[in-house]
């Protein structure tokens, strides 16, 4: 991996980082400069003066899901795509996730990391590390036994709730835009933050795995049923639209990351996911159409993609999505359907190019996986990594040692980092995203801010006192932000 | 409840504040009222800023958003107060708007 900068370098940067007095006195004059606007917005009284000035201003006519003001619809994502360049690619084979490790360093290598994070965790325990005490791991180990162990996750709908057929009357009927909004409405209670859809065509028929976590191929059929069988899933040419969600992660728990507390926030979301994706392929069967889910945790398909072309984010530099909403706050899910859909358009609202002056995620990340370019590139670090659009690819292999070898979990540093992984209770937020959203000549300074104005570490015996709202989330600030 | 009570000390201050400049011995110009305004919707965010940071856990930032946001208000708020006055006809200023009022023999002896 090409790293203009080496890891001393990046510690340098990281602890040079301050508020210069130019930056201050830039920050007063912005403040001043875009404080009414935002101001006056922030608390919803004028949103629809901006929403409506703003041109292209992604906030569809009845919809329920209104963005912030400052998200631009465009045609094309910011990220550049070749098509061409693109094909399916194996989950099982390509990504470094669960047992992939062992493909890229060898069953040998990976079972030593293995070992040590097995034998970290205990001298931890016995040491009683703050972070990593016994109740930490019973947190982690809780928080993600049901959605990795026990989760009802399955390609086909489960049996259980009524079809049209089933009442003997007629499937549900409705134009695509009618549908989007039902479904949207259907997940917001269910548990989904966001919600975006796409149109399955030659093109993006490539970002659906050729091969499933657990081996079955996908494949795609002119049948009117889908089916599966003990080699394969088999999706219906018919079905030709994908919902695509998020589900929240708390910012607050991610704070603790790496560590089991942090990792507990993605273990809770992968625990939610699997009742909001049932629930969705059941509410589809009562409709009359079919609902076809990943068969497992990361299956069908490759979800920051996804999710950039049904417009819930851009690609950041942690080669991850990262939502207007939500920043890189969320895990990404998909549904393929058959039930007519209007596709959702992909966003403009400054984040890659914010993340090409920032760097935070990629100075903090200890393993040094991250990219520095300021620029996405087209070529692939590795075989982990899916050619065919310009991006920060990651070192994903150094990345997975990191988590088996450094704090035995998953690490989500360049999660809890990001300036765009912030709360919402101050307007300064919205502000600092809708100017970013606007110009980048404020990117750099609203880095240092970010860094200067103390958003750190936190210690993880407090996190065990914080009075926090069910599963750590705010599921409030979605409406506060569709202003 | 927060808002609204900002809201009255707010609406109550800005009526004041009218009904001051309303009297003929105080200047007021209109690069005077820029600044006040600016320095009071600087002032409303420092404290929007500063709750808002508290409530998202964030003490530092909340200081840090005080000093960032106060301290141009508190600077814009007193040149609003400050240059009118400098640039003012001496007979507007505060001060000096009672010497009519006085005997006609203190008035001499100035």
């Amino acid at each position: 991996m090409n790293h203009p900068k080496s890891a001393t370098d990046n510690e340098q940067a990281t602890h040079t980082r301050g508020v210069s007095r130019r930056d201050f006195f830039k920050l007063s004059g912005a403040t001043a400069g875009v404080a009414v606007a935002a101001g006056a917005t922030a608390k919803g009284g004028r949103s629809k003066a901006f929403a409506d000035a703003a041109n292209g201003a992604a906030s569809s006519n009845g919809s329920i899901h209104k963005r912030p003001w400052w998200v631009r619809e465009v045609d094309e994502p910011t990220t550049e795509i070749d098509w061409g360049q693109k094909s399916r690619i194996s989950e099982q084979q390509r990504t470094v996730r669960g047992p992939g490790l062992a493909n890229y360093v060898g069953e040998d290598r990976a079972e030593e990391v293995g070992a040590i994070a097995a034998e970290n965790k205990k001298q931890r325990i016995l040491d009683n590390e703050p972070g990593y005490r016994l109740r930490d791991w019973a947190f982690y180990g809780s928080a993600g036994f049901f959605g990795f162990q026990h989760a009802p996750l399955s390609f086909l709908p489960l049996e259980g709730v009524e079809s049209p057929d089933d009442l003997g009357v007629p499937r549900w009927e409705g134009t695509p835009s009618e549908n989007a909004n039902m479904v949207r409405a259907a997940m917001r209670h269910f548990g989904a933050a966001t919600v975006g859809f796409v149109e399955l065509d030659e093109n993006t028929k490539k970002l659906i795995y050729s091969q499933d976590p657990d081996g079955k191929t996908v494949e795609f059929e002119d049948v009117d049923e889908a089916y599966e069988n003990d080699d394969k899933r088999v999706i219906p040419d018919k079905a030709k639209w994908v919902i695509v969600y998020t589900m929240q992660m708390s910012e607050e728990t991610m704070r603790l990351a790496p560590g089991p507390i942090g990792a507990g926030t993605t273990s809770v979301a992968y625990a939610r996911f699997p009742q909001i994706q049932a629930s969705t392929q059941g509410f589809l069967r009562g409709l009359g159409y079919q609902g076809l889910g990943e068969s497992s945790i990361n299956a069908l398909g490759i979800a920051p993609a996804f999710g950039v072309l049904a417009g819930l984010g851009e690609m950041g530099r942690h080669n991850r999505l990262i939502t207007p909403e939500y920043g890189p706050m969320v895990r990404v899910q998909k549904i393929v359907t058959d039930l007519p859909l209007e596709p959702t358009k992909p966003i403009d609202a400054g984040i890659q190019e914010f993340c090409k002056t920032c760097k935070v995620c990629a100075e903090q990340c200890p393993s040094d996986s991250l990219s520095y370019e300021d620029e996405p590139y087209w070529n692939t670090v590795g075989e982990w990594n899916e050619p065919g659009h310009k991006a920060w690819f990651e070192d994903a292999v150094s990345c997975m040692e990191y988590w088996r070898t450094g704090p035995g979990t998953n690490c989500g540093i360049c999660f809890s980092v990001c300036p765009y992984a912030k709360k919402d209770e101050t307007f300064m937020h919205t502000m600092v995203k809708a100017t970013a959203a606007r110009t980048r000549l404020f990117n750099g300074m609203f880095t240092n801010m970010d860094q200067a104005f103390g958003y750190g570490e936190r210690d993880p015996e407090d996190w065990w006192s914080l009075d926090l709202p069910e599963y750590g989330i705010d599921t409030q600030r979605s409406a506060r932000q569709q202003v | 409840m927060f808002w609204f009570i900002i809201g009255i000390i707010v609406g109550a201050g800005g009526f004041a504040l009218i009904q001051r400049t309303r009297r003929p011995d105080v200047p007021t110009t209109w690069y005077g009222w820029v600044l006040g305004i600016a320095a009071a919707v600087l002032g409303l965010l420092a404290v929007e800023a500063f709750t808002g940071s508290f409530a998202e856990l964030e003490p530092t930032a909340a200081w840090m958003s005080l000093l960032a946001l106060g301290l141009p208000a508190i600077i814009l708020g007193a040149l609003a107060w400050y240059l009118p006055r400098r640039t003012a006809p001496s007979d507007t200023v505060p001060g000096d708007d009672l010497i009519e009022d006085r005997p006609e023999s203190e008035q001499s002896a100035l």
